[in-house]
Order: structure tokens, then C-alpha cells, then sequence
């Protein structure tokens, strides 16, 4: 049952009681939360006044503040930390639900398969031996398994949506950078961070994101404008709509899933939308560009973790440089320390002007690329990932570098904060596909319209 | 010969009501109350700069004749450190508020390179054993404002320091009565050129030194001169000065090396993500500079048309409020009494009490009413002083501060003596003192001050020295 069908005849007791105990269920096989939250949802749901009816069972990755409930951004150093305030997407999604739980991810967020997470590997539904992606894991592997009305809240700053969607056959979306407060998010990459939404219907996508968009005074990177009901793009007419298909984006993608993707850009051309070959050429300078300014601000932001104010610690020895390497060494997991690592030697004085800032300036490049395209096209299409969820044996096979290759096709519209929507469409070896639609800033409604005609 | 090249890093305290990047206030309280979750670094939260931070720095930015930019942005500078709560700082590197300034001080220019904004790290508490950490003063907004090495000597480096606050009073950014009000770290570097007489080459100039120290988190003009003149010494006595960054010890008055640097800090640098690009409209900044409080500068050249001594003008100088005074008095009162009125009685009294005018309750009508005592030689000179220490000393005291009138009769003062009374007293040492009347009219002058004297002798404080001396010189010619 979706939300659609949910919303004609709800039942929000009954809702809460089968939610339960199929997340019981669920997180036996599959591993999704880290935290499970009934208590403080049953409380929640008793205290909540107004229309009650349409509360629903909200899950939240772990990297998003939720007031008295741990938030641990999968990290071992923030282990025991209760937030005191709830994000402000938090604050807004709690008007039409209620929080089961706190969902899995790569810690921080550093990773595609959501293996780098302190608290266990959500295992993929469709095939326990395959991942569900990361760094939102969690959130997709529950969504693809709950067959309830759900909205999972999950982040993305490289592709960390899209990537898990697109492994558990489920919808993501990103939307904006700036549409979405991230006031409460526990940063990575803030100028590449978004809180978005993943869902198994575009409806429910829409749903969700209409209630967690909106200017937030305390974010300063937040967009002041108008808020919009994004349900109302679903299924219209989409016969003026031009597609653009970037040919670089099909280079070196898995055979089965180029033919699923053509699949569908075909089945959206029958229904009418136009589409044409492009190229980006500037794709391949995506990646570097992203990892050099992913990681050069998240080791910035996750220095504030030193066994001070919050969080894991240590007892008090030595000087204050060692108590802070014994404290960061400890609790930090191997690849948030690599991560640190080359982030610091980027923005080190005599490689800055090398690497950080020429990173900036290709992200300029590459923004500039995009909004010649979108004069044209009111869509770029592509698929979401190279593969199909992989095996975690295959996994085990990659080096980092590799890994980070998976990230190829995300990256760039997460480099340039243009909203994108994995959607599935179609299976190769019984493993959802994902299509990507990108669109431009604030065309939220444009991919969703599209989106949900696949 | 010796070169020597000194610049400061002034760090400016603004007197803003809340913290740079968040509500907290900025006033004095218990530790760690005036904190919350951004100021603290919490997970999750961000910044929100403080517009009337931004207003502050341009001021000072107009103050300092800069160059304003209408566009700038913030940085990290990342460094691990207990004071810091999220361990970067947030402050400005490529483009700051503004650059490009200058202050001159006598026939010196002292270039200003730039003021930029930043915030203050918590502060440090340290015990036998171990330390504290107090965020009150996290996040709470500063200006830094950096100069070209132009300075020549610690004594220069003072009055640009005592220049540089008298500004930033009369443009009302900070209160430098605040602990931390004004801090500076100071680069110094000393050049010797050494003649030499070279076999080939005739006489050469040999360069010697010039290795640049920085002294480290002084506080205030005076302080400053003292580190920059031991650590010339120190260095006078060095054969060869390293590079390094050193700390000025107020009660020992030595500097300590803090650290040895061969290179520039590092400070990995990068744009700070979390607020965007401040762009200014010209409206904004018309009105900040149109709004800019008269400079003491300019002051100084209009007070000094109404021929008052220098040195009492710039006593006036001291305080905004003793010139803002000096105009209220001036617009009924003779421009000379007014300012000795608050240059001398009114300042010292102040001074006595270590206050301020702004923080004393004086009503410029009752200081109208003194001057009016004098003009009509109802009171003396004296008298008017006794007057001000009494008003003053109801303030101290915690009293209502009463008006000069009601001074004077709880002083059971006696009215000045009618111009018959005293023209018979000075009759009187006239007839008394037959030879020194002779001989100041045979031209000693030192006379007519000893018959002066005479007759205040008589009179106490009852007459001033001023009308005696006419009726004197009436009748002795």
C-alpha cells in the first residue's frame, strides 16, 4: 500500500502498529536503522494534536539532528550523542509524521556502498549478498523493504540519494542546494550537502518534499522564495518537454543497464517528450573536482570531533594535541581518517592554488556547461549509476579509487547543486536499474513531472 | 645605520549586543552562559553573520580612509586548539571588508593593508593543573586591522596604537574600558647597514639582519611600546635573531619564544562554505559613510580657530563625550571658559575617579550655570571646581546629582564680596605696602604679584584673582 491509497482511507493506529512490527521484521533481515525510535514515536503520536489522521512513519538518516533521539552520523565518535534541537526539516516533516527510527549510513557519509558505517552493512532486499548503496543505505534498503506509507529523509553530497535508490529500485530525490534547510545536518561538504527524500512513488517523493522545502533564517546558504505543492507536477502533460541525453554519460556502463535506460527514454519519447543527443565534455573533470572539494571542507568540518564538548572521549592526558589524536584515532573509522587526510593536504599552503582552488574553478566550468544545455532541454537523462548493486565480494575487490569511480555519473549534478531524481526502470540480472533526471535549479517539478511518466 | 620596520595586527573588540554568527549576548556574565548550540560548534548548526558587525567594520573602514569592498566572503583557518570551538576560526583571507588604508601620525603615513572581520576564540582560564574554557567569548565578532610595517619605533607604534583608539571611540565601535577591548601582536625587524671598505670595490654598504619576530597578544598602546623596546634589546645583544613568534609577559616585562617558524602558519585555508558572498548595495554603504561621526582630526582643526591652547583641545580630544559637550556649552557660552570648564576641572575630577564622561550623569544645563557663576564673578575659579568634584562625588557615591546652586549652599558658601568691598581691601594694601608699590612702578613686575597676594590674604576665596588684579592695576597704574 502507497500513500496514495493510504491517504483515502487512513488509519493512523492501525498504520502504527503494522509499521512496527514489520520494521521489526525487516531490521532482522536486513539491517536498515541504527536506531529504532518507537517509543518516543508512540509518545510523539499521543502528544500530537490537530489532524492526526494523516501522520505518517518518517525515517531519518543517522546525520540529521532529531531532538532526544541519538544521532550518530554512523561514526563511532558520535556514539552517544542526543542532539538538543531537531533539524529544521526535522521540525517541518514532524507536522505530518512521527520518526521509527534513524537509518544506516557510510559514516559521515564517506561512501557508495554503505560499508564504511560503524553500526553494521544494511543488506540489499532484493539479494542479501548485495549492497544497497550509499551513503543513504539505510533509508533506501527500509523503503524498498517497508510495503507501508513511509518517507525516508535522507542527504546526499556526491550522489549519496541517488546511488542507494537506485540499487533497492526505490525513488530519490535531491533537490536543490539551498531548497531544503540544512540547519541540523551534520555537515560533510556543506557547500555540496542536501537533505532530500527517498520514497517508492514519485508521489510520495513529491509529498515529502513539499513539506520539508522553504527558507530556514538559520542557514544562510537557505533560498528565500515561494513554497510550492510538488504534487501537483505528477503525470501531466509532458509532450513539450525536451530531453537531453549526454553521450558521455553512457561510456563505460554496464550493457544491461545502458538497454534499461534506453528503455525508458524511449517510453518517455512515446508519451510524447522530444530527446536528443548532447555531450558534456567536461564530465570527466566531475569527479576529481568533487573529491578535492568534498573532502578539503569535510576535514574542516569534522575537526570540531575532538573529545571536547560532545560526543566520545577519553580520559585527559598529555598535551592537548595528543589528547586529541588519542580521541580522533580511536572513534574515527579508516576511511573518514582518509578522507581527512587528503582533505587537509588540499588545502595545504603551496597545493591550494594546485588543487582546492583549481577544484573551484572547475566546479564554475562545469556549472557553466549545464545551464548551456538547460537553455535548450528542460531535462538531462542519464543513467543513475554504471552498474547494478553489486556484490559485496566484488566490492571487497575495488580500491578506494575505484570505489570513488562508482560515484562517476552523481557527482556532477551534486558539484553544481542542480536537483536530480533516481527513478527505477527496469531489472537486469533481478536488480532494480536506475534512471537519472537532472534538472535545472529549482526545477524540482520539471523531473518529478517526467520522473513520473517512467 | 639602523632600520628598523615595525606592523601591527590590532584585533578590535565591537560593541556589538550579540556574537558574530549567533544571538548570544555579548555582555559579561557567569561562564559559559552566554552560549548556545552554534557558538558552541554543535553538530549540525551554522552561521549567521551579524549585519551590525559588518556595519561597525565599515566605519572603520571609512575611518581609516580604505578602500571598501563591496563584495567579500569568509574563511577557515583550521588550527587545533582548546579555545576553538568548531577548531577552525571563522575570519576573512582573499577579500576582507576593506584594504588599502592609512593613518598618519605626524609626518608619517602608516599604511593600513587591511580590516577584516573575524571571531574570537573562548578564553582560557588556566589552573595549577589544568584549564578551563569559558565560550562566552566564543564567537564574539572582532576587526582585525592590519598595517604595513611603516612604523619606525616602539614610540611611534604607541601613539598609532593611542591615534588608532581615540578613532575608534570617536566613531563608536568598541569599549576599550572592556577586558580585551584592544589586542595586538607586533612584527618587528631590525636592519644594520655597516660601511666597509672593500679592496676592489671602494666603500660598500653591508645589510645585516632583518628577521622578522612577532610578539604575540599584547594588550593595549602602552604594553606595546615596552615588548618592542625589550625586544630590541634582546635582539641588540643577539648575534644572529631567529624567526619566531614570541609572547610578551606583562608582569615580568620579558618576551619568551613561543615557537620557531620557517615558513608561513599553516592554516589550510578555504572558503568558508556555510555563508555566502556578503554584497553590499550602494545605498548601505552611502549611508555608513554619510553617517560617520566627525573624526577627531577634523575636530581638532575647527576647535583650534576658536583659539583655545592645543593641549586643552586635546584634552577635549580624550573623549567624544568632553567634545560633544564642548559643542553644547559653546552654543551659549564663550568657547574659552567652556572648554577650561571641561579640560581641566571637569577632566580631572574624571580622572581622579579613573571614569568617563559617559559614565557619569552630568547635566550640561548645570554646567552652564557654573560658567554663568563665573562670568558674573559670582563664584571663583576654584569655587567652580569644588562645585564639579562635589557633582562628580554624588555620582561615585551613588547619589542623585545635585544642581551646582544646591552644591553652594550645603557648602554654606559665602557670595563673593561686592567690587566696593574688595576695592577697599585693595586700598588697604596699597596704603600697607608703600615699597612694593614703588617698586613695581619703578618696573618690578614680580611686585604687582605680591600685592596680588596681599590682597587675596584678605578677601579668601571670595574674590578671584582675576578681579582683583583689575582693580589693583586701576589703582596703582
Amino acid at each position: 500500500m502507497d500513500l496514495k491509497e493510504y491517504l483515502k482511507n487512513p488509519d493512523k493506529e492501525k498504520l502504527f502498529e503494522n509499521t512496527f512490527s514489520e520494521i521489526k521484521k525487516i531490521q532482522e533481515k536486513y539491517k536498515p536503522f541504527i536506531t529504532i525510535s518507537e517509543e518516543h514515536a508512540r509518545k510523539y503520536l499521543e502528544e500530537e494534536k490537530g489532524d492526526k489522521d494523516f501522520l505518517l512513519p518518517i525515517s531519518v538518516k543517522d546525520n540529521i539532528c532529531t531532538k532526544g533521539i541519538k544521532t550518530t552520523a554512523g561514526s563511532k565518535i558520535l556514539e552517544n550523542y542526543i542532539p538538543p534541537f531537531d533539524a529544521t526539516a526535522i521540525k517541518k516533516i514532524k507536522e505530518v509524521g512521527y520518526i521509527i527510527g534513524k537509518t544506516k549510513m557510510d559514516e559521515f557519509g564517506f561512501g557508495t556502498f554503505c560499508l564504511n558505517c560503524a553500526y553494521g552493512i544494511p543488506k540489499n532486499p532484493y539479494d542479501v549478498g548485495r549492497s544497497c548503496g550509499g551513503s543513504s543505505g539505510g533509508a533506501a534498503c527500509l523503503t524498498s523493504a517497508l510495503k507501508l506509507p513511509h518517507i525516508a529523509i535522507a542527504e546526499s553530497t556526491g550522489g549519496s540519494i541517488s546511488c542507494p535508490a537506485s540499487f533497492c529500485g526505490v525513488v530519490g530525490l535531491t533537490p536543490t542546494y539551498g531548497l531544503v534547510s540544512r540547519y541540523g545536518l551534520v555537515d560533510y561538504a556543506s557547500s555540496l550537502d542536501k537533505i532530500g527524500v527517498i520514497a517508492k512513488t514519485c508521489f510520495e517523493v513529491a509529498h515529502g518534499l513539499t513539506k520539508i522545502a522553504g527558507y530556514d533564517s538559520k542557514d544562510s546558504t537557505s533560498i528565500n522564495r515561494k513554497s510550492e505543492d510538488y504534487t501537483k507536477y505528477l503525470k501531466k502533460d509532458i509532450s513539450k518537454f525536451r530531453i537531453g541525453v549526454p553521450k558521455e554519460y553512457f561510456d563505460n556502463i554496464d550493457e544491461e543497464v545502458k538497454k534499461e535506460v534506453w528503455r525508458a527514454i524511449k517510453k518517455l519519447e512515446g508519451e510524447g517528450a522530444k530527446y536528443e543527443e548532447i555531450s558534456l565534455p567536461s564530465t570527466k573533470f566531475a569527479l576529481p573536482s568533487y573529491y578535492i572539494i568534498a573532502m578539503s571542507e569535510a576535514s574542516t568540518n569534522l575537526a570540531r570531533y575532538c573529545g571536547i564538548r560532545y560526543g566520545m572521549t577519553k580520559e585527559i592526558k598529555g598535551s592537548y594535541n595528543e589528547f586529541f589524536s588519542e580521541v580522533r584515532g580511536e572513534y574515527f573509522g579508516e576511511e573518514v581518517k582518509r578522507r581527512i587526510l587528503m582533505g587537509t593536504f588540499y588545502r595545504k599552503a603551496g597545493y591550494r592554488d594546485k588543487y582546492y582552488l583549481k577544484a573551484l574553478k572547475v566546479r564554475g566550468h562545469i556549472i557553466k556547461e549545464f545551464k548551456n544545455e538547460f537553455k535548450k532541454f528542460d531535462c538531462i537523462l542519464a543513467p543513475t549509476m554504471p552498474i547494478i548493486a553489486p556484490k559485496f565480494t566484488d566490492i571487497a575487490l575495488l580500491s578506494p579509487a575505484q570505489q570513488y569511480a562508482m560515484d562517476i555519473l552523481t557527482v556532477a549534478p551534486n558539484l553544481c547543486g542542480f536537483p536530480h531524481l533516481s527513478v527505477p526502470c527496469g531489472k537486469s540480472n533481478g536488480m532494480p536499474v536506475g534512471l537519472h533526471l537532472i534538472g535545472d535549479h529549482l526545477q524540482e517539478g520539471k523531473i518529478l513531472q517526467l520522473g513520473s511518466w517512467v | 645605520m639602523q632600520e628598523i620596520k615595525i606592523g601591527l595586527e590590532v584585533h578590535v573588540q565591537l560593541n556589538t549586543e550579540s556574537k558574530l554568527f549567533c544571538s548570544c549576548p555579548t555582555s559579561q556574565a557567569e561562564p559559559n552562559r552566554n552560549v548556545c548550540d552554534v557558538c558552541l560548534g554543535f553538530p549540525g548548526t551554522k552561521p549567521v553573520l551579524n549585519e551590525k558587525a559588518i556595519e561597525l567594520a565599515l566605519k572603520i573602514g571609512y575611518a581609516l580612509d580604505c578602500r571598501i569592498n563591496k563584495k567579500f566572503l569568509f574563511s577557515r583557518k583550521t588550527y587545533f586548539y582548546p579555545d576553538l570551538s568548531k577548531n577552525f576560526q571563522i575570519t576573512q583571507l582573499e577579500t576582507p571588508v576593506s584594504s588599502g588604508g592609512k593613518l598618519n601620525i605626524k609626518d608619517n603615513k602608516i599604511r593600513i593593508r587591511r580590516v577584516h572581520l573575524e571571531e574570537d576564540p573562548a578564553k582560557i582560564i588556566r589552573e595549577e593543573d589544568h584549564v578551563l574554557l569559558d565560550y562566552n567569548r566564543s564567537g564574539i565578532p572582532l576587526v582585525e586591522i592590519v598595517t604595513e610595517p611603516d612604523l619606525k619605533s616602539p614610540r611611534e607604534a604607541r601613539i598609532f596604537l593611542q591615534k588608532l583608539q581615540q578613532i575608534l571611540e570617536f566613531i563608536y565601535v568598541g569599549d576599550f574600558s572592556k577586558e580585551g577591548g584592544i589586542r595586538v601582536d607586533a612584527n618587528i625587524s631590525m636592519t644594520k647597514y655597516e660601511s666597509k671598505y672593500g679592496y676592489e670595490e671602494g666603500l660598500v654598504e653591508e645589510k645585516k639582519g632583518g628577521v622578522r619576530v612577532e610578539i604575540k597578544n599584547i594588550s593595549g598602546a602602552k604594553e606595546v611600546e615596552k615588548a618592542l623596546n625589550y625586544e630590541m634589546l634582546r635582539q641588540k645583544n643577539l648575534l644572529e635573531v631567529k624567526r619566531e613568534t614570541r609572547l610578551w609577559n606583562e608582569k615580568t616585562k620579558i618576551t619568551i619564544s613561543a615557537r620557531e617558524k620557517e615558513e608561513e602558519d599553516e592554516y589550510g585555508y578555504i572558503f568558508e562554505p556555510d555563508l555566502p558572498v556578503i554584497e553590499l548595495s550602494d545605498k548601505i554603504l552611502n549611508e555608513i559613510q554619510s553617517n560617520l561621526p566627525e573624526l577627531p582630526e577634523s575636530k581638532k582643526r575647527r576647535f583650534l580657530k576658536y583659539k583655545i591652547s592645543p593641549e586643552i583641545i586635546d584634552t577635549l580630544l580624550t573623549e567624544p563625550e568632553l567634545t560633544h559637550y564642548f559643542e553644547y556649552l559653546c552654543e551659549t557660552h564663550n568657547e574659552k571658559a567652556s572648554a577650561v570648564l571641561l579640560a581641566k576641572y571637569l577632566k580631572r575630577t574624571l580622572n581622579y575617579h579613573n571614569l568617563k564622561l559617559k559614565d557619569v550623569d552630568i547635566d550640561v544645563r548645570h554646567l552652564r550655570r557654573i560658567i554663568d557663576l563665573l562670568q558674573k564673578y559670582l563664584i571663583t575659579d576654584d569655587v567652580a571646581e569644588i562645585i564639579i568634584r562635589e557633582m562628580v562625588g554624588d555620582h561615585v557615591k551613588g547619589k542623585k546629582v545635585r544642581e551646582p546652586e544646591q552644591v553652594l549652599r550645603d557648602l554654606k558658601y559665602e557670595k563673593p564680596l561686592e567690587e566696593e568691598r574688595i576695592r577697599k581691601f585693595v586700598l588697604d594694601v596699597v596704603r600697607e605696602n608703600t615699597k612694593a608699590v614703588k617698586d613695581y612702578k619703578i618696573g618690578k613686575k614680580e611686585s604687582f604679584d605680591y600685592l596680588i597676594g596681599q590682597v587675596m590674604k584678605k578677601t579668601g576665596r571670595r574674590a578671584s584673582a582675576k578681579r582683583i588684579k583689575e582693580l589693583l592695576k586701576r589703582e596703582v597704574g
